[in-house]
């Protein structure tokens, strides 16, 4: 169980990092075409800048099941390992009723959004909103998840690692 | 400043002394203090939700991504290996040379980056495990790429002095052309801070290690240092000469740097490796500017820069101490914000009072971009600290061992605010050379 | 009582409608408020994107963020579809003052326009003009001809105009645009000649063309409706009554900010040029679908979008305004 959720949060990590080598050729096929061909791409800025937040979000769920999150460690790293793993459970609870509190709200504008035909951009090119929209929900939903899971484990004592000798 | 501002701001320390995730103790004071602003739970979480889209999806801030998977590709194939060796050649006999090569390397990175976490970012994974090979003290090698990261925001193009520009409504060519010589003044200052760094404590500069290293260069060493020379020249050439944007110009680099590790003998397996670490690096990053937008939204939601304005004009200090006044409030929150958010929630209020006070335009954004910059190296929470403990691949270096060792480069950035202040040519005289 | 009211927008106050908001609109309602009712105002300003970006005033005015929110509308086609109905008819008139009067008509005589804004809990307190849009370049030009080729900065929704000549758009956000023409990344710059001071286009694009683009009614004051029915009724006439006010002084400063940079730039040697018609007329012609394609478009879409289109028409010929050639809505 634990393994495989662990290849689905990779897969979604691969995800992203293919999103972001597809930006950098679109970036470049936008470049090359107005250098030889006077013929710009119009959407390089609103799908990079889809693009950007769909990859940072897909990226999230593994960096925080890996405990890459930033944090000051000096406090935490000095308490007894009990304290520590409840220490551990209050900060991934914040972090899961950020992420699943985010996912609630956004539930209506995606669904306002499908229906009205929401789109980023403009004449020249448009980006469809729903795709942002209903991706930033469910992995909003999956980020929220493995907080939960941590909150549960820092509960029953199990958090007692500090993040910086965790394996890579 | 009422009660909830309060209360949200002290909350924002505890929590991350505690050791919440920095991300998650921004919203959650942002949400706290907001519920009270904004009267309930609904409109708060939905600030929160849109901020988390809207304060990422920008194109200019594909350069944090782009550039720092380019350092990565440079660091992994082994051609920032090759040019650190040729460097250190060159440096010969000079202590701690390759702390002064890192500067003098993102000097030169410097002008093909906007933003400072990029070099940051690039620099980690480049400059450290060589510095590391060679016995540098952790914080001594760490503090150096932090304080040099500050360059890429002085010398142009930066995304910065860009956004600056717009809100005071100055020419970004001339604040382009004033960073240049306050730059490469703070890059010499640096330079010299580690030669005599490590002629006083050899033990920092891994005993002078580099000098033992008497193997002579390879010529994959020095093709592989061309390399780099040569993808500088395509990026920063690129851009300076009008073929593609800064922000275009980090796609072309990323792409060029691809081509150089795959000559390199770096595998398909090896590129997507260094996607994959980038992307741990960058993640983080990109969150934290996120939860930092959050914040800044609380503040200006609450008046606060108002408050501030009025409090300033109240107080009648002169030029001279207004302009102290504004580098503490900067300097200070360089500890809390991110550098955009600083000068989104500052420049407004302080630009009117600097124009009533007769200030030269010129010599007070770079006083504020300086001052801004050291902030942003100082304890609790300096982003460009974190940055760095972010990239750095070395998981057992501390924050506070980061803290330690960049303290002297934001002295040295103070000092060199000081000195444009003082002697205003340092930033006026190029501007007025190359438009007149 | 006294209310606080958050305005913010994703301008800064170098940009006329966001100065009169600023100061004359803020400080004229809390002026005449304190006076005439028992209520006190006061602002909390949020400009240049602290709160909202240019295209998230509306959002942030729906959800309750910002009581009132700026908005240069250009930049929310997919919300304010039908309000930018003065961005989809090219080459209108080039007197913001024109535009403003026509701009205040159409808000208060075509209904359909207050209304398509009522799903995002907003309210036109105004739609504000802007000054007259034209090009900027390193090169002589008074031709469509002499565009040909030519690399132009501007936001991304003007890029259908300069496609349609064979231009080539370079989508720039404007503080970028400085930069663009220095290295030769671009060729021109797509903005209004207060620009040329503000943003110190000067420095690197000698020539200015008033290409006849013309003042675009974009820029929109929104207030929330929530806002609107939580606040005394003689408060929010005050700010409705001042609100107007706004709007037309807006045209007249957008109006005298175009005519004092112009004899500026003049005295400083940069050329000025103005697209003879002859030339407006066939760059009209070649883009003459796009006012028809963005009509049906948002017909389909359940606004009576061809009938705006046509009054709106109708006004400025009204107001003495012709467009150059008849788009056949
Ligand atoms: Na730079
Ligand atoms: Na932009």
């Amino acid at each position: 169980m634990k393994q495989w959720i662990d290849r689905a949060l990779l897969g979604l990590h691969v995800a992203g990092a293919c999103l972001l080598i597809a930006l950098t050729l679109l970036i470049f096929y936008d470049v090359a075409g107005r250098l030889f061909f006077n013929r710009p791409f119009a959407g390089t800025a609103e799908v990079a800048g889809v693009g950007l937040v769909l990859l940072t979000y897909l990226q999230t769920p593994y960096v925080i099941r890996h405990r890459k999150l930033l944090r000051v460690t000096f406090f935490i790293d000095r308490v007894p390992a009990a304290l520590r793993s409840q220490l551990n459970a209050l900060a991934y609870l914040f972090g899961g009723v950020f992420f699943i509190g985010m996912a609630i709200v956004s539930w209506e504008p995606a669904i306002v959004g499908w229906a009205s035909g929401e789109f980023y951009g403009n004449d020249a090119f448009r980006v469809p909103a729903w795709p942002l929209r209903f991706g930033t929900l469910i992995l909003w939903i999956i980020s929220g998840l493995v907080c939960i899971g941590f909150v549960a484990e820092g509960l029953r004592g199990r958090l007692t690692e500090k993040d910086d000798a965790l394996p890579e | 400043m009422d009660m909830a501002m309060w209360g949200g701001l002290i909350a924002l320390f505890v929590c991350v002394l505690i050791g919440i995730p920095v991300v998650f103790s921004f919203a959650a004071a942002a949400g706290f203090g907001l519920y009270f602003v904004l009267g309930g739970f609904e409109p708060t979480i939905s600030l929160l939700e849109r901020t988390a889209i809207s304060g990422i999806r920008e194109y200019n801030f594909v350069v944090i991504p782009l550039f720092t998977v380019m350092g990565m590709l440079i660091a992994h194939c082994g051609a920032a290996t090759d040019l650190f060796r040729v460097v250190n050649r060159l440096l010969k006999g000079i202590p701690g040379r390759l702390a002064v090569a890192t500067v003098g390397g993102n000097a030169v990175f410097a002008a093909v980056t906007g933003v400072g976490v990029a070099a940051a970012a690039a620099f980690s994974h480049v400059a450290y495990p060589v510095m590391r090979d060679h016995r540098y003290q952790p914080s001594f090698a760490v503090g150096c790429i932090a304080g040099s990261s500050v360059l890429g925001l002085l010398i142009p193009p930066s995304v910065f002095m860009i956004v600056w520009a717009i809100l005071t409504e100055q020419s970004v060519g001339i604040l382009f052309a004033a960073g240049v010589f306050p730059g490469v003044v703070l890059a010499l200052l640096y330079a010299l801070y580690c030669i005599v760094y490590a002629k006083m404590f050899p033990a920092a500069a891994g005993e002078g290690s580099g000098d033992q290293d008497s193997s002579p260069l390879t010529r994959s060493n020095v093709m592989g240092s061309l390399g780099v020379g040569v993808l500088i020249v395509v990026t920063l050439g690129g851009i300076w000469w009008g073929y593609f944007t800064p922000t275009e110009g980090s796609a072309v680099g990323l792409l060029g740097a691809a081509i150089l590790a795959v000559a390199k003998g770096m595998r398909l397996r090896g590129l997507f490796q260094a996607c994959i670490t980038a992307g741990q690096t960058v993640t983080p990053i990109m969150l934290l500017l996120m939860s930092a937008v959050i914040y800044s939204k609380l503040m200006a939601l609450n008046g606060v820069p108002q408050e501030v304005q009025y409090l300033l004009e109240e107080m009648g200090l002169g030029p001279a101490g207004t302009m102290l006044f504004m580098a503490i409030v900067w300097f200070v929150l360089g500890a809390l914000l991110d550098s955009i958010s600083i000068m989104l929630l500052t420049v407004p209020i302080f630009w009117p009072i600097a124009t009533a006070l007769g200030f030269d335009p010129i010599v007070f954004a770079l006083v504020g971009i300086l001052v801004i910059e050291a902030g942003v190296l100082t304890p609790p929470f300096g982003i460009g600290v974190f940055v760095v403990k972010a990239a750095i691949p070395d998981r057992n270096i501390r924050i506070g061992e980061i803290f330690k060792g960049a303290a002297p480069y934001w002295v040295l950035i103070l000092f060199v605010a000081w000195l444009v202040y003082e002697v205003p040519a340092v930033a006026t005289w190029l501007p007025g050379k190359v438009l007149s | 009582d006294t209310f606080r009211l958050r305005m913010g927008g994703g301008h800064t106050t170098g940009l006329t409608y966001v100065k009169v908001y600023d100061t004359f609109f803020a400080d004229e309602v809390s002026k005449r408020v304190a006076e005439r009712t028992d209520h006190k105002v006061r602002f909390i300003k949020a400009w240049g994107g602290s709160v909202a970006k240019v295209d998230g005033a509306i959002e942030a005015v729906q959800n309750g963020t910002l009581d009132i929110g700026l908005s240069p509308i250009g930049f929310e086609q997919s919300r304010a579809g039908l309000l930018n109905y003065s961005a989809y008819i090219p080459f209108t008139t080039p007197d913001p003052t024109v535009q403003a009067a026509v701009s205040n008509r159409m808000i208060k005589e075509v209904p359909a326009l207050q209304e398509s804004m009522k799903r995002y809990n907003s309210y036109v307190l105004g739609a504000m003009v802007s000054e007259a849009y034209g090009t900027a370049t390193t090169f002589d030009w008074n031709t469509v001809e002499g565009l040909k080729g030519k690399r132009i900065a501007l936001a991304g929704t003007n890029a259908p105009l300069f496609m349609a000549v064979d231009a080539v758009p370079v989508t720039l956000g404007i503080g970028e645009h400085y930069q663009a023409m220095q290295t030769g990344l671009a060729d021109g710059s797509l903005f209004y000649m207060s620009g040329m001071e503000a943003f110190k286009l000067k420095e690197v694009a000698k020539y200015f063309n008033k290409s006849g683009f013309g003042s675009l009614s974009t820029l929109v004051a929104f207030m929330s409706l929530s806002t609107r029915e939580k606040l005394p009724k003689e408060v929010v006439a005050i700010i409705d009554e001042v609100a107007l006010e706004a709007a037309v002084k807006v045209g007249e400063l957008s109006k005298q900010r175009d005519q004092d940079v112009e004899a500026k730039l003049k005295s400083e040697g940069i050329t000025i040029n103005t697209l003879p018609l002859e030339e407006r007329r066939k760059w009209a012609e070649a883009v003459k679908d796009l006012p028809i394609r963005a009509a049906k478009e948002l017909d389909g879409k359940g606004f009576p979008a061809t009938e705006v289109f046509k009054t709106y028409i109708r006004f400025l010929k009204e107001a003495g305004y012709t467009f150059p050639v008849d788009y056949q809505l």
